[in-house]
């Protein structure tokens, strides 16, 4: 009853009560979009972290090499020698290891030098296995697998040639187009970092910079450097890697290999715990989230301001209105809850077109998102919290309208019957 | 048994230190129609604001329909104005953006009572009362309040007083704003269907020449001073 007359006021003030909605539609995706995305980075970066026990790296921090490795996010620097992989293999608790190879990139997309006991080792999500949607690992060392994302975005299937270039960045600077590689594997989409990368063997990786550079001072160094090459299709660790994943049969053996990494003397090396480097990563973002949260919360607060400077502005306006309904039997009452009911519909309103908003903005933004970060924007419509964060601010919106609902009662209990107009 | 009964009423405004009625007495009867004429200040709208339950009156001064409006809080105020009558003012009687038939029909949404007494749908009910004063309900009906000429709205609140037949009807100088034919036509329909309605109809104006659409012509000095 009081809705009807509401819905009906409003309509007669549609121009001032739409950009109200319209304010509050977009606050309200606003704050939805910066939680969706905060949160889908936390699940993606987290996922994409949870099979790995430590990372072994040249020296460097911790969350630089938890991004270059994990995330094919920047680099690590320095190579490390290869027989620190195969020191590591022989520890106690060691379960595997992985090496890996960094420095180059296939149209934006990271490439990763590793061995096939990546495939067979490395865990996502929580402990789900890498699948293969087509083909199979390395065959060879010009073969390459790469991520569903990759194959998805360039339109890749098996037996294409693919082309890398140096450095890490979309831009390329030097194109090793003499060494093509084929794509042997398509992996399955894991929603991780894994979909936007480019594997190739150690072999091939190592072979393309060794042709590269394969005119040194040194002979001597440059024939060391074509046996490994030579030795390297047996499955035998190059001289020079990147990084190292290493998986462990025991959880409590970390501390030993950690020592055991920090008093490595041939060289300074780093032994990273990924979900450690993750909360370090968080607590040096989390001061922009937060910023970011804050941001988004005091827009919801403007535009319930917005509201309320609506309703409080046409409150003198309608003095006249609420007589007349007090005259056919409105009590003062029944005058503040129109007042109430307005807010909450017009709160509601903009919630639902927010949503809208939001939900078009996420299926814009999630591809992009997914190249470009590797983070995959949840797909649910609304999570448990973004509900009640909507009810929130509904109930914000009820309580915001209470400054004018009380003005209104004193107006309607000074006013009577009769305006003094 | 008097619809309307007022006795040994005084009233003194907050903000004033003269009593603008003081033991006034004064009784509309059931079917009856009655004019209460003076001059502005004499405490015209005072009484129609005691009677209409809009301000605070003592026990025992002031009853409509039986029910002793003194006695009652100002919740059941508002109910039981809303229940029991209807109200005509000088100008602004309508609500701007809702339709004359949607204005018609205010007072159903705030009274079951007004309602229930409406046999049939409440539209048609409008309808009826918009075409007996003289209104055509197709036409004017769909069309907002504010679109309407000012004896057209005066019309739309009398239907709005009369709807769902309460037992009395207020109308506080409903014809000050309007032009002298407009007037004449307007009390006689107003009269005539307040006669229909079997309503008590109890109407303030300084305006001469209307005593023949009512029963009885109170003078507002009549009233002051009497004992009860």
């Amino acid at each position: 009853m009081t809705v009807t007359l509401v819905v009906q006021s409003l309509l007669n003030r549609r121009f001032v009560a739409s950009l109200t909605v319209l304010a509050i539609a977009l606050s309200v995706a606003l704050i939805l979009s910066v939680e969706r995305l905060r949160d889908s980075a936390r699940t993606s970066f987290a996922n994409s972290a949870s099979g790995v026990d430590l990372i072994i790296a040249p020296r460097g921090n911790d969350v630089q090499i938890l991004l270059a490795t994990l995330f094919g996010v920047g680099s690590t620097g320095t190579g490390m020698s290869g027989d620190v992989v195969d020191l590591l293999k022989d520890m106690p608790g060691v379960a595997w290891t992985v090496p890996l190879m960094q420095g180059d990139n296939h149209k934006g997309f990271p490439v990763i030098g590793t061995s096939e006991a990546y495939f067979e080792h490395f865990k996502h999500s929580r402990g789900e296995a890498l699948t293969f949607a087509q083909g199979t690992p390395f065959a060879d060392p010009q073969s390459a697998v790469i991520g569903a994302e990759v194959a998805q975005r360039l339109g890749y299937g098996l037996g294409t040639e693919i082309v890398n270039a140096h450095g890490a960045g979309s831009v390329a600077l030097e194109v090793h187009d003499e060494a093509p590689f084929e794509v042997t594997g398509i992996l399955a989409r894991t929603n991780t970092a894994v979909d936007r990368m480019v594997f190739v063997s150690l072999q091939g990786f190592e072979k393309l910079h060794a042709e590269a550079e394969a005119h040194p001072a040194d002979p001597l160094a440059a024939h060391t450097k074509e046996d490994h090459v030579e030795n390297g299709v047996a499955g035998v660790v190059p001289a020079q890697v990147n990084a190292a994943y290493v998986g462990l049969s025991n959880r409590t053996a970390v501390l030993g290999v950690q020592r055991a990494i920090a008093t490595y003397t041939k060289e300074p090396l780093s032994a990273v715990m990924p979900n450690v480097a993750l909360l370090q990563l968080w607590s040096i973002t989390g001061t922009a989230e937060n910023a970011l949260r804050l941001m988004s919360m005091a827009v919801v607060v403007a535009s319930m301001i917005g509201m309320v400077v609506m309703l409080s502005a046409a409150l003198e306006a309608r003095r006249r209105e609420f007589a007349i309904l007090r005259s056919v039997g409105a009590s003062p009452r029944d005058v503040v809850l129109m007042i109430v009911t307005e807010a909450l519909l017009v709160t509601a309103s903009g919630i639902v077109l927010g949503l809208l908003i939001f939900w078009g903005a996420i299926l814009l933004a999630a591809p992009l998102l997914s190249t470009q970060f590797g983070v995959t924007l949840g797909n649910q419509m609304l999570g448990t919290s973004e509900a009640a964060l909507l009810l929130t601010i509904l109930c914000f919106g009820g309580l915001a309208s209470l400054l004018p609902a009380w003005r209104v009662y004193r107006m309607t209990l000074a006013d009577g019957l009769t305006t003094k107009l | 048994m008097s619809q309307i009964s007022v006795s040994d009423f005084s009233f003194v405004w907050p903000s004033s230190t003269v009593a603008v009625l003081q033991n006034a007495c004064f009784t509309v009867d059931a079917d009856e129609r009655v004019l209460l004429r003076g001059p502005s200040g004499s405490g015209k709208s005072t009484l129609m604001a005691a009677i209409s339950g809009v301000i605070d009156v003592p026990i025992g001064t002031v009853s409509v329909s039986g029910q002793d409006i003194g006695a009652l809080p100002a919740s059941k105020r508002d109910r039981f104005r809303a229940d029991h009558m209807g109200l005509i003012f000088q100008v602004f009687n309508l609500v701007p953006w809702l339709s004359a038939v949607d204005n018609i029909l205010l007072p159903c949404r705030y009274s079951k009572r007004r309602r229930a007494r409406i046999a049939g749908p409440l539209d048609k009910e409008a309808h009826r009362l918009m075409a007996a004063l003289g209104l055509d309900p197709d036409t004017l009906g769909p069309s907002h309040a504010s679109a309407l000429s000012v004896g057209q709205q005066q019309r739309v609140a009398a239907a709005r007083a009369l709807i769902g037949a309460p037992d009395v009807i207020l109308a506080d100088e409903p014809t000050s704003a309007l032009d002298p034919e407009t007037k004449a036509s307007f009390m006689q329909l107003l009269s005539q269907q307040v006669q229909d309605s079997g309503a008590a109809l109890l109407m303030v104006s300084h305006d001469e020449g209307l005593d023949r659409h009512f029963d009885r012509v109170v003078e507002m000095s009549e009233l002051s001073g009497v004992g009860a």
